[in-house]
């Protein structure tokens, strides 16, 4: 076991404050209330923006305060209930290969998935799934009333021509009719009854399993035998090092 | 003959506890995936803050000191283990057993008015997402559970102490994922 016990001063010896790991955990609640109350006081601060740097003041309050000090609250517990800082380096490694790993991911997906358009392509569907939601905000759940997913189906699907209509780029009318709907479907314009579908090609949406099973296998699968084979193979190397080292060793005891 | 876990250091750590964060290397990659994709969708798709209002902030906010409240017992069995007091490190493990049960009987309860309200995984996509994350999330919750009880068990007996520090540094990043899923799907409206 690593020597971490020193870390803390000992909830026995000099009361549950003076430990350690209560202080940081006293420190976490502090920053838990804070990151509650941040978002809920930024929309009084009012319209504006901050001098030069073009983003809204509730904006900013609302990232700093919910995520700026998710990362601290993380930080905390890594460094100070996890000690990774006084962890051996390759603990370290794993997890920042991991975290890079994590970084080309969204590098390489963000450009095509939070933009629904670009110089050579549109992503019409998710234009509509836009248009859809933001002109009918009760088909997702209304004023907080009950909700039944089935009458938000069919009242996604009764809006279905109006939004195809207002969210063609081209200025042209989508097509009506079951016609039209083949037609619509496979430029993917005309969403079906789901108030989601066709947001990917193929007809794949989010709430298909189906859909989740694939990703999962995706993620699992390349991310797992990539970090496992790499693992694997810089610990035979370590073994083999150290292997030959003490057989050497033995080797000159014996001449 | 000890075991394999705490007798054999290829890398300069004993071979149990860099089993451990290589299962949470991996466990990065899994909930980072995740959680990316989510925070792309939510960018590109402001109309989900219509979807999003409707999560209970205050309940997320109980779950969240809840896991707090846990990782700090759990860091407090690893301290007693620290010192050989087996006793006292499975108090702790039972206290963040008792955390992890709350933490799942909260849930229970908010799934099912948000289920019986019509907010089910198959509503829109947010409700997929949300269902998917903190579904995932929970499993890891209940299968640390487990783990932390056999922990106990041995730790009671002054046995197998070392674990005590492998299921925490476990709990503690369960503890992180929730961190970051607390704003992520109760606070960012």
């Amino acid at each position: 076991m690593a020597a971490h016990s020193d870390s803390g001063s000992g909830a026995r010896s000099g009361g549950w404050l003076s430990n350690h790991y209560v202080k940081i955990y006293l420190i976490l609640l502090g920053l838990l209330v804070i990151s509650i109350v941040g978002p809920e006081v930024a929309p009084r601060l009012g319209e504006g923006q901050f001098p030069g740097l073009g983003i809204r003041v509730v904006t900013f309050v609302t990232l700093v305060t919910a995520f700026g000090i998710a990362v601290v609250k993380a930080w905390l517990v890594v460094k100070h209930f996890m000690h990774l800082s006084i962890e051996r380096p390759i603990a370290k490694w794993f997890l920042a290969a991991s975290v890079l790993l994590m970084a080309l991911f969204w590098g390489g997906i963000a450009p095509d998935v939070q933009n629904h358009s670009g110089a050579n392509w549109e992503n019409m569907a998710a234009q509509a799934a836009v248009a859809r939601g933001l002109s009918e905000p009760e088909a997702h759940g209304g004023e907080g009333e009950a909700h039944d997913a089935g009458t938000a189906g069919a009242a996604g699907a009764a809006h279905d021509d109006e939004a195809a209509g207002t969210t063609d780029a081209h200025g042209d009318e989508a097509p009506h009719g079951s016609e039209g709907a083949d037609a619509g479907s496979e430029a993917g314009l005309v969403p079906t009854a789901k108030s989601d579908a066709n947001l990917l090609p193929g007809g794949y949406n989010f709430t298909h399993a189906a859909f989740w099973s694939v990703v999962g296998l995706v993620a699992v699968g390349t991310n797992a035998v990539a970090i496992l084979l790499s693992i694997g193979a810089g610990l035979l190397i370590l073994e083999t090092l150290k292997g030959l080292r003490e057989w050497r060793a033995e080797r000159r005891r014996e001449a | 003959m000890k075991p394999i876990a705490t007798t054999r250091a290829a890398a300069g750590i004993a071979t149990g506890k860099l089993a451990v964060w290589w299962v949470l290397a991996s466990e990065v990659v899994i909930f980072g995936g995740l959680l990316a994709s989510y925070v792309m969708h939510r960018l590109g798709h402001p109309e989900w803050a219509d979807a999003a209002v409707h999560t209970n902030t205050t309940i997320g906010a109980f779950n969240t000191f809840v896991l707090l409240t846990s990782s700090l017992t759990a860091v407090l069995a690893h301290q007693a283990a620290e010192r050989g007091d087996g006793a006292r490190a499975a108090k702790f493990l039972y206290f963040t057993i008792g955390g992890a049960a709350t933490f799942i009987g909260v849930k229970t309860y908010e799934w099912w008015y948000e289920i019986s309200h019509g907010y089910t995984i198959a509503s829109n996509t947010f409700w997929s997402f949300y269902y998917s994350a903190a579904g995932l999330h929970a499993f890891h919750v209940i299968a640390g559970a487990v783990i932390m009880a056999f922990v106990a068990r041995d730790a009671k007996r002054n046995l197998e102490l070392h674990r005590v520090e492998l299921i925490g540094i476990y709990w503690h990043f369960v503890d992180i994922v929730w961190i970051f899923l607390f704003p992520l799907l109760y606070i960012a409206k």
